[in-house]
């Protein structure tokens, strides 16, 4: 296509209302034009959406976007819209029905512009769909996704990479991102398929004001934010490392009267997106968040960026403070570093990789038989997140490939299969090791920090910044004042974590109306807090000594400050499985200061295994399912009840023992515990660190079903009204039918039957008997072919006709491969018209069904 | 052999009515001849279609149409590869050279579709095909000559038809023996197939075969080409049973004609199978076990010469 660079701006004015190209932008259109391949590296905000924009409006054909970011895509759809391209996404907040549709449209070639998440690749709709589309142009949005020597790898771009690969070479491709270092980018476009054109542009703002603070505490931390934060200019962002930090930074942050939320990957995505907007709105101060918050968030005027973690290398850290004043003005960044700080990320890059010994697990139980994800997460007692990164190493090493079985994934081991390499593994540890070493210096060092980014960022830059710490000549140093010191002590001691077991749904109702009697209830603190978990550790599982007074004063306190005026009737405690009579001690003394009756009528019916031996929520719920039992139910029917653990983590037991409770017919019952973790998994004593905003991540990318379900109290048992709005929400998340059956325990045609019966015609749309159907192939079809011949055989007997003229040898073909199981699927079948259906059609479906049994 | 190649030749491959060997001969000629990869091949336009790869006006306008699909053949090709699959096209040294030298460019298909241990292509492979209603002499037949075959190490080839196919194949995994199953349609359509051969081909026991669009669905017609595939993968061929019609009788008919070496189960006077006259058309009696039958009365003056002539 030849087009002159005027004749395209005429273009541009008329369709977007935009005058001029960058000169970046009209050098990679005009290389796209020409069906090159072309890396786009350019900072946030450049304008790279341009780029492929403006040329698939002159395709002929439909241009497609792979994005992760569904908040961009959908900003993106309206825009476009708006301007009269017709635009649409795939994605996974949208029902099946909806994406199915918008394929159609896609086939018949009425989409210019489709954007579509990474992982919908996947879904059968798409693969059907597919070829069909006349394609034009594809494009990688966040491209940096695709090399593991990105911040961001995800696994699931490596399909585009190997569609791309198969190309033609005159097909044109585009790959953006504002975060590469040189090696990622060269990675990159190796991976593409070489010959691919590179146009990099400079990445750092110049408005940026760089400063590192030395702290030596998380008390400083917090102190600091406390002071300073009030002073602070605009709304901003603050990053902690973990999950938990988010909750403990933003509680402290308000009760010293500053207007902050936190985020992060374990929230649900209206919450995310009803805070993300906030954010945009400067609804509150500050948003304390992971990373999870910031990609695709596009607003102008943030502030202040200020990181009380050193991240990972120098990489994530651009990426992160890329965020700030991308309208220009002096934005200040801030890094709160204490030099023991490392040991997070370094516990991240220790263990972003599971051990050989799962691989080769995970290996073993493929050798013997291909299996699904809840499958082999059974089979191993590996969590999700780890089966998901091994199995995602697996494919990528050609040992398991994942296949459809009718609607459900499985992974299939491969004969043939080069034996398992983590060599790799060994490599890109020692690479992350080393870039954490640069974000160390990049902390310590007394040069221009501004430089030493540009520098690492390849950028063009030749002179000192003159605005960071560093260039300005100040040395950065904070420590706690004891009247700050004082405030943050306070809210240490007063600062009590929730329970939270009552499921959204069941909020707004009372008591009464809610089935499940089983009531939020309050931890005395964090299980990587302070010395707590690595106290109750000790207790348990070394010297055996009661629980140290602090625990119980400090879940007395909890108990006050969360209850406040509540009564309750009687104690009950979970009896324990290894770790003696710790906790009934704990509850006795319990019992005595809050003078209310103790009971020891709860026990345990038959050996359950500490909870904490199991990887993943599944086999937690097994495992204590149906354990429990009360030896005098007479004595707790309508009381209110205080139920007291140790430890809770995937709220399995407490959930457990609610059910029962609310069977015998109690009137509440409630949690008191003194330690909660956060991200469910416990490893002894070491800290928070575990909860790593790594694991954060890798779990919630896509709201992962397992999590959904947790919030579900009741769902463990018999089928309730939760079930089905989890199962309704499932379908519409794209779960397979088979996966429903198997994670709901239930066959897959009542799966069927009560999505039917609940979602009504929405799911005779998008299961329609016909592709059901192919779930269940026969045997043999040409069995069905010879039985069908029979059968035309005698009409032609009876008719006096030839056997063709009854129905011809193609349509009897069509009938074959249709499988029709009722007189409505005849319709879709070629051949058969409503004359023949009212004539032969209920015999053609007995001969079929009579096969079937 | 590049991956990156694999959509071509699809293209190729199925391009519609044309014959296999002109395919194949157009291929042959473009990389063994001219030392043209089908990347270049593709990127040229009619006037160098029909100049320097010497094609006919009709067939450059087909190739010109055919370049449109090259897309869609990528993505289907990822497809492919993603589930496991893998594409031997004609020219690579993973193709069964039995079925090269027996089809040869005439009729050998121009890409194979897999899955499974393909070194099996490369064993010792013998082919074993009867009727769908096959009688019980048939089965015993089958089952005593396959377990006989296994113990020697030889690869059952089969179609996976009921009767005598299905029961071959079990018969061989049974006693710890390997197969090929050759599809009578696309391979991505054989899903019931692969649920349950599924943990043999993870064995290496099994390897699964299709020359056809992988989409294909299945048909008479690709089940009657199928037999073609089967007799030319196979150092020997065995009929355990045949009627007067349908696609044994065609295939072993067509395989006669073609040459190649037959052997037929000797059925006894009181079966109503056409076993014996395919022997009469010049098949090789066995009997019971396999063995052939070396009694001159068994055989009609034509299989007797050509008998003799084998022997020779
Ligand atoms: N040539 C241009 N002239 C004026 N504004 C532009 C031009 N190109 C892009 N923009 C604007 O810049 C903003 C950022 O563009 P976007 O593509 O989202 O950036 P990026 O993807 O590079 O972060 C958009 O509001 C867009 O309309
Ligand atoms: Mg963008
Ligand atoms: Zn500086």
């Amino acid at each position: 296509m030849v087009l002159k660079r005027n004749q395209a701006e005429d273009l541009l004015r008329h369709y977007f209302k935009l005058n001029h190209f960058y000169d970046e932008q009209w050098e990679t259109i005009e290389s796209l034009l020409k069906g090159q391949r072309i890396l786009l590296i350019q900072r946030t905000g450049f304008g790279k959406s341009l780029c492929y924009q403006f040329p698939a409006t002159l395709f002929d054909g439909t241009t497609v976007i792979f994005s992760p970011l569904i908040a961009l895509m959908r900003d993106q759809v309206k825009q476009l819209k708006s301007l009269g391209i017709s635009t649409e996404c795939i994605n996974s907040e949208q029902t099946k029905e909806e994406n199915k549709a918008i394929l159609k449209q896609a086939e018949q070639n009425r989409i210019k512009i489709l954007y579509i998440a990474p992982e919908r690749q996947e879904s059968p709709e798409w693969l059907e769909s597919v070829r069909e589309i006349k394609l034009s142009m594809i494009v990688i949005d966040e491209a940096h996704c695709i090399s593991v020597w990105g911040h961001d790898f995800r696994p699931a771009f490596r399909k585009i990479i190997d569609l791309v690969k198969l190309l033609p070479p005159n097909f044109p491709v585009l790959a953006t991102t504002a975060t590469a270092t040189e090696s990622a980018a060269q990675d990159i476009m190796q991976q593409m398929g070489g010959n691919v054109k590179y146009l990099r542009g400079n990445l750092l703002r110049e408005n940026f004001r760089l400063n590192v603070v030395r702290v030596s505490s998380e008390d400083d931390k917090l102190a600091f934010l406390a002071q300073y934060i009030p002073k602070m200019e605009g709304t901003g962002i603050i990053y902690t490392g973990t999950r938990v930090n988010t909750e403990v930074y933003s509680n402290f942050l308000r009760c010293q009267g500053i207007d902050a939320i936190n985020y992060n990957a374990g929230f649900n995505p209206e919450t995310r997106r009803y805070i993300e907007e906030g954010l945009l709105n400067n609804r509150w101060k500050c948003v304390v968040a992971t990373n999870a918050l910031g990609m695709g968030i596009d607003k102008p005027d943030l502030r202040f960026i200020i990181h009380t973690q050193i991240p990972e290398s120098p990489i994530h850290y651009y990426q992160e403070i890329g965020r700030g004043g991308r309208d220009g003005r002096g934005t200040p960044i801030i890094l709160l570093y204490n030099p023991e700080d490392r040991e997070l990320p370094e516990h991240f890059i220790e263990n972003s990789r599971p051990p050989l010994k799962h691989y080769q697990r995970v290996i073993g139980e493929l050798k013997n038989k291909s299996l699904g994800k809840w499958d082999l997460m059974r089979k191993t007692n590996l969590s999700r997140t780890r089966i998901e990164v091994i199995v995602a190493d697996l494919i990528d090493q050609g040992l398991v490939k994942k296949f459809l079985d009718g609607r459900s994934k499985r992974y299939e081991y491969q004969f043939n299969a080069f034996p398992f390499d983590n060599r790799v593994f060994e490599r890109l540890r020692e690479f992350k090791l080393r870039e954490l070493e640069k974000m160390i210096e990049y902390a310590e060092m007394d040069k221009c920090r501004m430089f030493y980014l540009c520098d690492y960022l390849e950028d063009k830059k030749a002179d000192n910044c003159h605005k960071c710490d560093n260039c300005r000549g100040k040395k950065l140093n904070y420590t706690t004042t004891a009247y700050w010191q004082q405030r943050v002590s306070n809210f240490r001691n007063n600062y009590f974590p929730e329970i939270e077991l009552v499921p959204e749904s069941q909020q707004g109702k009372s008591l009464l109306e809610r089935k499940s009697k089983l009531v939020n209830g309050v931890a005395f603190s964090y299980y990587g807090f302070s010395s707590v978990g690595s106290t109750i550790h000790r207790c348990k599982y070394e010297s055996g000594d009661d629980f140290p007074d602090f625990l119980l004063k400090g879940a007395l306190k909890a108990y006050q400050s969360y209850f406040k005026g509540k009564k309750f009737d009687l104690i009950i405690y979970v009896p324990s499985t290894e770790s003696g009579d710790l906790v009934k001690n704990f509850a006795k003394k319990a019992s005595a200061a809050l003078k209310i009756p103790i009971s020891h009528g709860l026990i345990k019916i038959r050996n359950t295994k500490p909870q904490k031996v199991f990887q993943n929520s599944i086999l937690k719920r097994d495992n204590v399912k149906d354990a429990f039992s009360y030896t005098n139910p007479g004595e707790i029917a309508g009381k209110n009840i205080l139920l007291i653990d140790d430890i809770c983590d995937s709220k399995a037991t407490i959930r457990e023992i609610g059910s029962l409770m609310t069977k015998l017919g109690v009137n509440k019952i409630a949690p008191l515990v003194i330690a909660k973790t956060i991200g469910g998994d416990i490893i002894s004593g070491k800290d928070v660190q575990l909860h790593s905003r790594k694991a954060a991540e890798e779990t919630t990318k896509r709201k992962p079903f397992a999590e959904v379900r947790k919030s579900y109290p009741k769902a463990y048992e018999k089928w309730t009204k939760e079930d089905d709005e989890l199962l309704v929400r499932g379908f519409r998340q794209g779960e397979s039918i088979a996966e429903l059956a198997n994670y709901f325990q239930r066959k897959e045609g009542s799966i069927r039957s009560r999505l039917r019966k609940l979602m009504g015609t929405e799911i005779m749309v998008n299961v329609p008997q016909g592709s059901l159907k192919k779930d269940t192939y026969f045997e043999d079809e040409e069995q069905i072919y010879q039985a069908l011949k029979k059968w035309r055989l005698q009409k032609a007997k009876e008719s006096g006709l030839p056997a063709y003229c009854v129905l011809p040898n193609a349509t009897l073909e069509n009938i074959t491969r249709a499988k029709p199981s009722s007189l409505c699927d005849l319709l879709d079948i070629k051949g058969l018209g409503e004359k023949t259906i009212k004539k032969f059609g209920e015999e053609i479906v007995e001969v079929i069904s009579r096969l079937e049994k | 052999m590049e991956i990156n190649d694999y959509s071509y030749w699809i293209t190729l491959a199925h391009l519609p009515n044309w014959r296999v060997e002109r395919v194949n001969h157009l291929i042959f000629g473009l990389i063994d001849r001219l030392g043209v990869s089908l990347a270049e091949f593709f990127s040229s336009d009619t006037s160098i279609f029909q100049g320097k790869f010497h094609l006919s006006e009709k067939e450059a306008k087909a190739i010109v149409q055919a370049k449109e699909n090259l897309t869609d053949n990528s993505i289907l090709v990822e497809e492919l590869l993603s589930q496991g699959f893998e594409l031997i096209p004609f020219d690579s040294p993973g193709y069964p050279v039995t079925l090269k030298n027996n089809l040869r460019m005439k009729y050998s298909p121009t890409l194979l579709y897999v899955k499974g241990n393909t070194q099996l292509f490369f064993e010792d492979i013998v082919a074993i095909v009867g009727s769908r209603n096959v009688s019980d002499e048939g089965v015993e037949f089958t089952k005593r000559v396959v377990k006989k075959w296994t113990l020697e190490r030889r690869v059952i080839v089969s179609g996976y038809a009921k009767g005598v196919d299905r029961i071959a194949l079990k018969t061989a995994i049974e006693n710890d023996g390997k197969g090929i199953v050759v599809l009578p349609q696309g391979i991505l359509t054989f899903k019931s197939g692969f649920k349950n051969l599924h943990q043999h081909i993870i064995d290496g026991r099994v390897l699964v075969v299709s020359a056809y669009p992988p989409k294909a669905g299945w048909s008479a017609g690709l089940a009657m080409g199928r037999n073609a595939y089967i007799y030319g993968l196979a150092r020997e061929i065995y009929v355990a049973e045949s009627g007067n019609k349908g696609g044994t009788w065609n295939g072993a008919i067509d395989g006669l004609r073609k040459g190649r070496k037959i052997f037929v189960r000797k059925a006894t006077p009181k079966e109503k199978c056409a076993n014996n006259e395919l022997i009469a058309r010049g098949a090789i009696a066995v009997n019971d076990s396999g063995n052939v039958v070396k009694s001159l009365r068994d055989y009609n003056e034509r299989s007797e010469q050509k008998t003799l002539f084998e022997f020779q």
